[in-house]
């Protein structure tokens, strides 16, 4: 067990993977940087990605398998749908998942409707990275957290783990899943590390992590958002209100039983996302709740969610759109007094 | 001097692909006024020479992607015909048991990795295949078919960029039939031809006779084996004409009938090989290779239509590999 | 602190769910020193005594003589003079066994009490895991993680709190894991906190996990009830209302269903047109009220009381050369299938067609439909019976009964065909009725949901009596071919092997390998004759071959 950052569990996951398997590449914009600079040294890592998370890999797997492209989403996603529906297994880099709106044909009409498509003939071992979440100024074109919009999406899955042991081994299973997978890395998460193992392991998508057990109320939430209800959820503790926090780490496949399971133990929900303010993926767990739990209820269900509006630029204006602790704390409140 | 490299069973092989591919979309165009086939049909009748020629210098293993017209490509890599028909009339034995239809037919068997409902659609998965190969250093190579409409989408010109950055082994092949749906490429491609366009992108790029098999033939041979040598990416854009409409059911109003008359008669691409093949092939077993493809045709469509309708249990099947 | 220390029911084998308090063999406030025996405990098959895991007071005795606990409870408790009542009080409770008011009046969880006024089950009291995020995973949910669940890696198996008002847990259900089985969180709280051993019951969630609705139902199947948290007493089921008048019943079902009140639009009917039957509404008062009336409880159930300790004897058929022999007696149950089948045996004549058929197209249906489907886990054996009800349809002299008596035989228009289920007590061959109209995720859904209730006991006999054609199938067990005895007034039963893969020549003459299924219809020969057998047979093959056709 060792301490281990959000970026080096993801690092370390995609090493884990290319070291079991030699058809694993990766694919995108400055993974190792400086192709093409003057620096006469050319055994330099200019970037290791915008947020340091491939330092490293170019220099252990070289050229062949960490591989540089020029800022082209749509060929980046689209090369390696290809490659991967022609036997690689490729782990590709939006950057910013953002960008998803440059490249979401190979996405959306490519990669996750070929299996249907072609008769459950082909098999697309795709992961597709991107960085989402608000909170560090970014504004309205790098912070978005469009997981909902995949999560609607047939025939891809969706990773948005809260944590470095998460993310490591739900990546690693990830890469070795046979479908293509959206994996969502939130950017405030990056430098928070836990207790991580420190040889490879792998989570199976699909089933939700209970990081804190409770008896009163359930606040199902993913990434950042998981954290910051487990933070309310220990100072509410203090005052006598056990919570429950669900975090699903995946929304497709979504652990439903997993979510409508604490539901029904403890009668009050309280969903906190930060995907959208309409059709978001609390509007989605909502009405799993509504439709096939809704006798286990004691209070009407509570979202946390953003205003429906870009995420904002300016400090206060952009806490005001993040659906923080404050705003998770006052719905448990509501709820639990409701 | 193309023709004297080809032994006479090379040349028999390519007219029956493109007799079949003829054949094959004659009938649908019938068919498919009877109103038994759901969704679009594009056929591909008029630009059979370049399938066929491209294609002939192709394994088994080697990737193409195509577009919506798609039907050619798939006879020329090898598809089955009944296999195809099926699927055109959704049936659950067909080439994708009901589910893709006429735009999505694949058959990664025979390395064909999809007819493609997105205009530009298939490039950049065609460079995917190419790293592929690049990258388990095995020789093949990937080509894509897209259309002159197609030259137009960002997607298509990322793709020859990352080709040509990552020296892949690829060929683009641009079918310029003269209209994208409705509009003209003289309207619509703004540079003076698709391959002066492509060669900007910095790969060897020719435009070529697409009604003419040899000219096509020659062209694939030179690019193709440049891509398996390591000689990284090339564009042949290849000209013809499409003998229906953009999909069944258009009047095609920017033609005249009798100017269509006037294209069939002089670029047929059959016509023009029966002619070039004059002396070397004999007409009467060019003629017998017709009616068979008509009978395959045949069989092929009546077993369709006697075969079994997917079940409908079926619609939630094929979506993941595990879930 | 001093330390306590608690004296559990033990785990003395894999089979030992329960123990009987027999004797406290040192006072209520005696001293005791470490290692010595303090109580006597017997399971059904060993005695034994319990030793102090250290030296000090018994401060409690909470097991009762003569009760029987399940493994796991908390029965007794030693600690210092100086630990103060408290302490104890607190430890009992942590320990989730049902602590009484004063010293040594605890009632501890005896199995099939239902004493608690609560309502909340006190299991859930265990601690939290309460560490940073990490929660356990490695191929399954709950497998331990780092700093993570400690009630999952806990040394001691939190003691089964009694069950709520409203909760019964069969016997069946009972017993305690090793932690291996995948399970929900709260799916492993509520059989922890109610001694269900989550082995014994049929989960569907993905990757073969437990849910709360997986127990709730095989719970229910068993006859038994089992409420969870906020969801009580019922399970998420609407009302059943409205107009019940054109319901299909039988007239006594209709009088009884009326009698108690119970809308006929909620019963599950098991009868010949899905007519709702006497046995359908007892089955329905039992699983909802507890209360069933004598006959609702199926015959399957009796071999389960039946069942006595075996008794071991000198005499009868034992040998005299010193081998002691064991003399167990025949369940009811068990009597029923020595006779049934001992008859068809003597009376009928039985011949044997044996063939093969290539599956490697039918495992990859099989396949492509689990993957396509979170719901489905269809098996092998459920493909065949789909075939199999194909293939009766086009040789319908297979599909029938016959009545020697009356030297009739009745052949039938549908299949009700009958498969056979091993239970703990025997074979069983509950029916999926029309088979030859379902479809595969159905015949699935029904064949999991009989082989439950088979296991349970709770089958009403309209749904092991009258098939049309039975499928025995022993392929679980690696078996490469066997012969059934046929089950009558049947006239005809299958046989399924293991599929193993085989090398046949294809067309050319080279080997290639093929995945083979055997199959073998025993037939009664004073009805059917060699060549009709040949033709069920071959359709079979045909069917399973061309596995489309089980769609058509």
């Amino acid at each position: 067990m060792t301490k281990m950052s959000f970026r080096e569990g993801i690092r370390a996951a995609m090493a884990d993977a290319m070291r079991e398997d030699p058809d694993v590449v990766l694919i995108g914009e400055d993974l190792r940087g400086g192709k093409g600079g003057i620096n006469p040294d050319k055994s330099i890592e200019a970037f290791g990605g915008v947020f340091g998370v491939t330092q490293g890999l170019w220099t252990e797997f070289g050229d062949d398998r960490v591989i540089d492209t020029p800022i082209t989403e749509s060929a980046i996603v689209g090369m390696a749908a290809g490659a991967a529906v022609t036997g690689l297994r490729p782990v590709a880099e939006l950057m910013f998942m953002d960008f998803f709106g440059v490249a979401y044909d190979m996405i959306y009409n490519q990669a996750a409707k070929f299996r249907y498509m072609f008769g459950g003939k082909a098999r697309t071992p795709l992961v597709v990275r991107g960085i989402i979440g608000a909170g560090v100024g970014a504004a309205g074109q790098h912070s978005n957290s469009p997981y909902n919009i995949f999560t609607s999406t047939a025939g891809i899955k969706v990773v948005v783990p809260s944590n470095a042991y998460d993310a490591r081994g739900l990546l690693l299973q990830s890469i070795r899943d046979d479908d293509p997978v959206l994996f969502c890395e939130h950017k405030t998460l990056y430098d928070v590390k836990v207790d991580v193992p420190e040889s490879a392991y792998a989570i199976p998508l699909g089933v939700a992590a209970y990081p804190r057990e409770g008896t009163d109320v359930t606040v199902v939430a993913l990434a950042k958002a998981a954290v910051d209800s487990i933070q309310v959820a220990d100072k509410l503790a203090a005052e006598g209100i056990s919570v429950e926090v669900v975090d699903p780490r995946t929304t497709s496949p979504l652990d439903e039983d997993g979510i409508l399971e604490s539901v029904a133990s403890t009668g009050r929900l309280v969903i906190v996302d930060e995907s959208a303010a309409r059709c978001g993926f609390a509007h989605d767990v909502a009405a799993l709740v509504a439709s096939k739990g809704f006798d286990t209820l004691k209070a009407p269900i509570q979202m946390v969610i953003p205003p429906h509006t870009p995420v904002p630029f300016s400090t206060p204006l952009e806490q005001a759109w993040i659906p923080g602790p404050e705003k998770i704390e006052a719905a448990i409140r509501a709820v639990v007094e409701a | 001097m193309e023709l004297s490299e080809l032994s006479k069973e090379q040349l028999l092989d390519a007219y029956r692909k493109m007799s079949e591919i003829r054949a094959f979309e004659d009938r649908l165009h019938k068919e498919n006024t009877g109103g038994d086939i759901p969704g679009f049909i594009h056929l591909y009748a008029g630009e059979e020479a370049i399938a066929v020629g491209v294609c002939e210098h192709l394994t088994p293993a080697d990737k193409i992607a195509s577009t919506h017209r798609g039907h050619g490509h798939c006879i020329a890599k090898g598809s089955d015909i009944e296999g195809m028909m099926l699927e055109i009339f959704g049936r659950k034995e067909g080439l994708c048991h009901g589910k893709g239809g006429s735009m999505h037919i694949a058959d990664l068997a025979t390395g064909m990795l999809g007819a493609n409902g997105i205009v530009g659609g298939g490039p950049p998965i065609t460079i995917g295949a190419a790293l592929t190969a690049k990258y388990k250093g095995d020789g093949n190579v990937a080509v894509s078919f897209t259309g002159d409409g197609g030259s137009n989408q960002g997607l298509v010109l990322e793709a020859m960029n990352m080709a040509v950055v990552l020296n892949l082994p690829v060929v683009f092949v641009f079918e310029n039939n003269g209209m994208g749906e409705a509009t003209g490429a003289e309207f619509a491609v703004g540079a003076p031809s698709i391959a002066k366009r492509a060669e900007g992108f910095g790969l060897p790029a020719v435009t070529v006779d697409g009604t003419d098999f040899f000219a096509v033939h020659e062209a694939a041979g030179e690019a193709i084996e440049r891509a398996r040598t390591g000689g990284g990416p090339s564009v042949i854009e290849a000209k013809c004409n499409r003998f229906y409409g953009h999909f069944e059911g258009d009047q095609a109003l920017y033609r005249t009938p009798e100017q269509l008359e006037e294209l069939k008669a002089k670029t047929d691409p059959l016509s023009i090989f029966r002619d070039r093949t004059d002396g070397v092939l004999d007409p009467a077993e060019l003629a017998l290779i017709d009616s068979e493809s008509e009978q395959r045709v045949d069989a092929a469509v009546a077993t369709a239509r006697a075969a079994a309708l997917p079940d409908p249990s079926d619609v939630d099947t094929d979506v993941y590999v595990s879930y | 602190m001093a330390p306590i220390y608690g004296l559990e029911i033990p785990k003395w084998g894999m089979t030992m769910d329960e123990g009987v308090v027999t004797e406290w063999l040192v006072g209520d406030g005696a001293e005791v020193t470490a290692g010595q025996p303090v109580v006597s405990v017997e399971s059904s098959k060993l005695a034994g005594e319990i030793e102090a895991q250290g030296a000090g007071v018994m401060r409690r005795q909470l097991g009762q003589l003569g009760e029987t606990y399940v493994v796991g409870t908390l029965i007794g408790v030693i600690a210092d003079a100086d630990v103060s009542d408290a302490e104890i009080d607190d430890f009992v409770t942590g320990h989730g066994a049902a602590a009484g008011g004063g010293s040594g009046s605890g009632g501890g969880a005896a199995v099939g009490a239902a004493t608690d006024s609560e309502g909340e089950p006190l299991g859930a009291t265990e601690t939290p895991a309460n560490t940073a995020a990490p929660q356990g995973d490695s191929a399954t949910s709950r497998t331990p993680a780092p700093a993570a669940t400690a009630a999952a890696t806990s040394p001691t198996v939190p003691a089964p709190a009694e069950d709520t008002g409203a909760d019964r847990i069969p016997e069946q259900l009972r017993g305690s894991d090793d932690g291996e089985i995948p399970a929900t969180p709260h799916a492993l709280k509520l059989a922890q906190e109610h001694g269900i051993a989550l082995s014994k019951i049929t989960p569907t969630g993905r990757g073969g996990r437990v849910s709360v609705r997986d127990i709730q139902e095989a719970v229910s199947a068993a006859g038994g009830q089992v409420s969870f948290g906020n969801d009580r007493p019922k399970v998420g089921r609407l009302p059943v209302t409205g107009d019940d008048s054109a319901v299909a019943a039988t007239p006594i079902a209709r009088r009884l269903a009326a009698e108690n009140g119970i809308n006929l639009n909620g019963i599950r009917p098991s009868g010949r047109g899905g007519r709702v039957t006497r046995e359908d509404v007892l089955g329905h008062l039992a699983r909802t009220t507890g209360s069933a009336g004598g006959t609702a409880q199926p015959v399957a159930q009796e071999p389960a009381r039946a069942a006595a300790a075996p008794s071991s004897s000198e005499s009868g058929t034992g040998n005299n050369t010193g081998n002691k022999g064991t003399q167990i007696p025949l369940t009811q149950m068990r009597k029923v299938i020595a006779g049934r089948l001992q008859e068809s045996y003597q009376q009928s004549p039985h011949f044997r067609v044996t063939t093969h058929a290539d599956i490697d197209e039918l495992l990859s249906i099989r396949k492509q439909i689990n993957a396509g489907r979170d719901d489905a886990r269809v098996t092998v054996n459920d493909l065949v019976v789909g075939a199999a009800a194909q293939a009766l349809l086009r040789v319908p002299e297979v599909n029938a009964q016959y009545d020697p008596a009356a030297q009739v035989v009745t052949q039938f228009e549908h299949v009700d065909l009958s498969v056979a289920v091993s239970t703990g007590e025997g074979l069983i061959t509950p029916i999926v009725r029309n088979a030859d109209q379902k479809k595969i995720t159905a015949i699935s859904a029904e064949m999991t949901d009989l082989a439950t209730r088979a296991k349970a006991g709770t089958l009403g006999p309209d749904e092991f009596q009258g098939g049309t054609f039975t499928v025995s199938n022993l392929g679980m067990f690696g078996v490469s071919h066997f012969d059934a005895i046929i089950n009558p007034p049947q006239v005809a039963i299958l046989a399924v092997g293991a599929g193993q893969r085989q090398f046949v020549p294809d067309d050319d003459g080279a080997p290639v390998a093929r995945t083979r299924l055997p199959l073998t219809l025993s037939a009664d020969h004073r009805v059917v004759d060699g060549a009709t057998a040949a033709r069920f047979c071959r359709e079979l093959q045909r069917i399973l071959e061309s596995p489309s056709l089980i769609f058509a």
